[in-house]
């Protein structure tokens, strides 16, 4: 199997080489669970899927347990998953959030608790960052980590969302909103 | 929805600004120790499934197959309990016809080995030819029918050869052409105005 780079990924369509055959071909190869297809798809996905985890657990060690879960939750539902489309990275970030609220659940609490580092430096940039995020909902932390972590458009975030570019707009739009008021606190300070 | 008394502020610069105060978690990469553990978990939990993908069709197929065979298997053992108890079940009419097919087998065929079933050993002893039906009618003769010595002979032939009754070649009659039948009365009977019975 020739492994392409953005095969799997958020890369579109028209810019895949001609070689690369249709999505649901290497869907068919992961549902046989084809060593070479999801270690393919693992190299590529593993550090999104990491971020993601990342931006809504706001813990590396926790992050990187959630990643690997993704993946091993994905091996064990892939016989039920149905291609409609929408990118295999979809469906493993749609993973990733589910079990990150899992988590959640499970520690009764719905936003990561940041602790803010003593000594000034990345780690406190860091912090500062998943103070951000923790201050919105867990559906606007995946489309501000896909626009603003990643950098994607919003025709992509809508598509590894599986929302209209509207939806993500809006959530885009009250996800500014409600950070523009701790933005202005900090700047009161 | 959207209140028209209430003053938005706009929020121009904010990307730029989010932007920047998130690029910390864009330069976040897995640890190397979590990268290889991850992948060996992977591989490891594809090794058993390497040979059976549980697509929804197997799933389909399986339940399809339950759905068939589970029904079956109740039948079977009911049938089996009804056997069992001695009452009147499926099983006992098989029983039933199992110990009457040979004795009708032999008074049709009587070229196999008399020794087969109780009925031809009746046979041999010379008392009658029997048929099964009217129209079936035994062309041998009552002396044609082997000895009651050569019946045992054959019996312990037939048992000690290692394969069983069923497994024992017939005997050529002692007279006649093998396995010659006729169906109704011979055209000499027919001339003569006779009959078998």
């Amino acid at each position: 199997m020739t492994v392409v780079p953005g095969a799997y990924g958020p890369v579109p369509r028209e810019r895949m080489p001609v070689e690369v055959a249709p999505q649901y071909a290497r869907v068919e190869d992961l549902k046989r669970h084809d060593a070479a297809a999801w270690t393919a798809l693992f190299e590529e996905a593993y550090p999104l899927v990491f971020r993601a985890a990342l931006t809504q657990m706001g813990e590396r060690a926790a992050a990187e347990d959630v990643a690997a879960q993704v993946f091993l939750d994905a091996i064990a539902g892939i016989g039920r998953y149905r291609d409609r489309g929408h990118p295999v990275t979809a469906w493993l970030l749609k993973i990733t959030r589910n079990r990150c609220v899992d988590r959640f659940r499970a520690q009764r609490r719905e936003a990561p608790i940041i602790t803010e580092p003593t000594v000034a430096g990345p780690e406190s940039h860091l912090a500062g960052a998943f103070t951000l995020l923790a201050q919105l909902t867990s559906e606007q932390r995946v489309v501000v980590h896909l626009r603003f972590v990643e950098g994607m458009p919003i025709e992509e975030v809508a598509r590894l969302t599986r929302r209209s570019p509207g939806a993500v707009k809006a959530l885009q739009h009250r996800a500014l909103a409600r950070l523009r008021t701790i933005f202005e606190e900090e700047e009161e300070r | 929805m959207r209140n028209p008394f209430r003053e938005e502020k706009p929020l121009e610069g904010m990307e730029e600004r989010l932007e920047l105060a998130l690029s910390a978690i864009s330069d976040e990469i897995p640890g190397d120790d979590a990268h290889i553990s991850a992948r060996a978990q992977l591989l490891d939990r594809l090794k058993p499934r390497q040979r059976i993908a549980w697509t929804p069709q197997r799933t389909k197929l399986a339940a399809t197959a339950a759905a068939v065979l589970a029904p079956m298997a109740l039948i079977g053992a009911a049938a089996a309990l009804n056997g069992s108890s001695g009452g009147g079940g499926n099983l006992g009419i098989f029983a039933a016809a199992d110990t009457a097919s040979p004795s009708t087998t032999s008074t049709t065929t009587p070229g196999t080995t008399p020794s087969e079933t109780p009925s031809a050993t009746s046979s041999a002893t010379g008392t009658t030819t029997a048929t099964s039906t009217p129209t079936n009618t035994v062309t041998t003769t009552p002396s044609s029918t082997p000895t009651a010595g050569a019946t045992e002979t054959a019996s312990n032939a037939a048992h000690t050869n290692g394969h069983g009754c069923d497994d024992t070649p017939p005997e050529r009659p002692p007279r006649g052409q093998r396995d010659t039948l006729a169906v109704g009365d011979t055209d000499r009977q027919r001339d003569a105005n006779e009959h078998d019975r």
